[in-house]
C-alpha cells in the first residue's frame, strides 16, 4: 500500500518529482510556471498599481512608463487619506450595520432552505425549487423600481433595513449553492441519526451543519464580500450621510475629483483609502481558507 | 452624490471597476500604452474598433468568473483519496484521474456554476454599461443594457417590461433543459441511486 501512496500526484517530496524531470519536462514545466505568472499578474497588477499609487506624488500616478517604485513613499497618506473624512464612523457602519447582520442572515436562512431543498422529500419541492431559481432570472435592473416603491411603502427607506431583512429570507444563489452541497453529503448519516429519534432540525444542526462548515463559510464570505462593496443597495436606500458606507464614501470622493479637477494627492488618498478598504476582505480570505483547506472528510462511510 | 430616479438615472456602479476605468481610461490617453500587452490582458479599454470592443468585454466577464471558479477548488480538495488510490490501481494516468473521478466526484458543482453561469451572463450588465455603453456602434449592446435603456432612457416601460419576460421566458427554458440532463450527469455522493 505504502508502495502505491508514495508514487500519488499529491506525493509528500517534491524533490523527488523535480529530480525525476526530463529535459523537456523542464521546458514543459517552465512554460507552465510562465503562463500562470503571466494570469497572476493579470490579477495583482491592478492591486498593485492601486498600493503603489498610494504612496505617490499626485503628478505621478499617471506617468508614463509607470513609476513601479515610487520614492519618496508617501506612507502617510493612508493615514492622511483615512483622516480626510471620517472614515472611522463609515467603517463601523458598513461593518456592524450592514455587512455583519446581512452576513448573518444569509448564512442561518440559506443553510436551512436549502436542507429543506435537498434532503427530506415533500410534494411540490421540486416545483418550489424551480420557483427559488427563477428569482434569479429576472435581471435586478427590473425588479429595482418596485422593489424601492415597496419599500418606501413600508417606511424604510434611509434606514439599512431594505438591505439586511431580506438577507434573512434566503438568496437563491446561496441556497442552489449549498443545496449542491448538502446533497453531497452522505444520506446514510442522517437515516442513522433518523433511527435514533433526531428530528429534521436536529439532524440539520448536528449532522448537516458541522459537516458543511467549508460551503457554509463560502457563503459567509461572499456574503460578507458583496455587502463590504455593494454601492447600489445603499446608493438607494440609505441617504445620510452619517449612516454611509465605505463604498459611498469611497465614490464621493471619487466623484469629487471631477468637481476640483486636479487638486493635489487626490488619486494617491483615493488609491489609500481604496486599498484599505480592500484589507478586511483579503484578511476575511486568509482566514478562511484554513477552513476550506481542513475541509471535511466524507470518506467516513464505505459504500 | 447623485442620486436616483431624478434626471439622467445613475448607471449600477461598482466603485473598484468605476476606479479602474478612470485609471485606465486615463493611462490610455496615452499612445505609448496603447499597444501595450497590459492593456490587451486587463481588457477593459474603449476600442473604436466594434468587434475588438465586444471582445476585450467578454474577456473581461470570463476575468470577471473568477469568484466562483474558487467554489470547485473547494470541493476538490474533498475527492476521497481512496478513489484516486483505485484507479493509479486500474492503472489511470493523471487526465483520466481528472476525467473520470475529479470532474465526477465535483459535477454538482459543475452544474451549478453552468446554472449561475447562464442566468448571469443573460444578464451581463455593469462592465458594458460602465466601460462602452452599448458602443461603439452598437458592437456592445447586450439584452439588459438594450432593456436598461428602454426603461430608464427611453421611458417606454411596456417595451421594457416585455423584454424581462422575454429574457425571464429564454433563461428558464435554458436552465430547465440543464436540470433535466443533469440527471445524467451529475452525482450527488451523498445518495443511493
Amino acid at each position: 500500500m505504502s508502495v502505491i501512496t508514495n508514487r500519488l500526484p499529491r506525493a509528500k517530496s517534491t524533490d523527488a518529482y523535480w529530480s525525476r524531470l526530463s529535459p523537456l519536462g523542464w521546458v514543459l514545466e517552465i512554460i507552465k510556471y510562465a503562463l500562470l505568472l503571466v494570469l497572476a499578474a493579470s490579477y495583482l497588477l491592478p492591486f498593485y498599481w492601486m498600493g503603489t499609487s498610494a504612496l505617490k506624488d499626485d503628478p505621478q500616478v499617471f506617468t508614463v512608463p509607470p513609476i513601479w517604485l515610487p520614492s519618496p513613499a508617501h506612507w502617510n497618506h493612508f493615514y492622511d487619506a483615512w483622516t480626510s473624512q471620517n472614515f472611522n464612523l463609515y467603517f463601523v457602519n458598513t461593518v456592524v450595520k450592514y455587512a455583519v447582520p446581512v452576513t448573518i442572515g444569509a448564512v442561518v436562512s440559506c443553510a436551512v432552505v436549502a436542507y429543506g431543498f435537498a434532503r427530506p422529500k415533500w410534494p411540490g419541492r421540486d416545483v418550489l425549487f424551480a420557483l427559488c431559481l427563477a428569482t434569479m432570472m429576472v435581471p435586478g435592473q427590473v425588479t429595482m423600481v418596485p422593489l424601492f416603491i415597496t419599500f418606501r411603502r413600508l417606511g424604510w427607506v434611509g434606514t439599512y433595513l431594505p438591505l439586511i431583512v431580506p438577507a434573512f429570507f434566503g438568496d437563491a444563489y446561496f441556497i442552489f449553492l449549498l443545496r449542491q452541497f448538502f446533497r453531497t453529503i452522505p444520506a446514510e448519516l442522517s437515516d442513522a441519526a433518523r433511527i435514533d429519534g433526531a428530528s429534521e432540525w436536529v439532524i440539520l444542526s448536528r449532522i448537516i451543519i458541522p459537516l458543511a462548515k467549508p460551503a457554509l463559510t463560502v457563503v459567509a464570505l461572499f456574503r460578507f464580500m458583496s455587502a463590504w462593496n455593494d454601492y447600489f443597495g445603499p446608493l438607494i436606500y440609505v441617504n445620510k450621510k452619517a449612516q454611509w458606507p465605505m463604498a459611498l464614501a469611497i465614490e464621493n470622493m471619487r466623484g469629487r475629483l471631477y468637481e476640483v479637477g486636479t487638486k493635489p494627492l487626490h488619486y494617491p488618498y483615493l488609491m489609500a483609502v481604496s486599498a484599505i478598504a480592500a484589507l478586511p476582505i483579503l484578511l476575511a480570505f486568509f482566514f478562511a481558507q484554513r477552513t476550506f483547506i481542513e475541509g471535511i472528510t466524507l470518506t467516513g462511510i464505505k459504500g | 452624490m447623485n442620486t436616483p430616479l431624478t434626471g439622467q438615472p445613475a448607471p449600477p456602479n461598482e466603485q473598484f471597476i468605476g476606479l479602474l476605468r478612470t485609471a485606465l481610461r486615463r493611462l490610455y490617453d496615452n499612445n505609448a500604452l496603447r499597444t501595450s500587452p497590459l492593456v490587451a490582458i486587463f481588457g477593459l479599454m474603449d476600442e473604436p474598433d466594434p468587434s475588438a470592443a465586444l471582445r476585450q468585454l467578454l474577456i473581461a466577464a470570463i476575468r470577471a468568473l473568477q469568484p466562483q471558479a474558487g467554489t470547485p477548488a473547494d470541493t476538490l480538495q474533498d475527492v476521497p483519496r481512496s478513489l484516486y488510490d483505485a484507479a493509479m490501481i486500474d492503472g489511470a494516468n493523471g487526465f483520466r484521474r481528472f476525467w473520470h473521478v475529479t470532474i465526477p466526484m465535483c459535477s454538482p458543482v459543475v452544474l451549478f456554476n453552468l446554472v449561475m453561469g447562464f442566468i448571469g451572463g443573460f444578464q451581463y450588465f455593469t462592465m458594458p454599461w460602465l466601460l462602452t455603453q452599448g458602443g461603439p456602434n452598437r458592437a456592445t449592446e447586450f439584452y439588459s443594457l438594450h432593456l436598461y435603456r428602454n426603461a430608464f432612457l427611453f421611458l417606454r416601460m411596456g417595451k421594457a417590461a416585455a423584454l424581462a419576460w422575454l429574457l425571464f421566458v429564454v433563461v428558464v427554458v435554458f436552465t430547465i433543459t440543464l436540470f433535466k440532463t443533469s440527471g445524467r450527469w451529475v452525482y450527488y455522493g451523498g445518495e443511493a441511486d
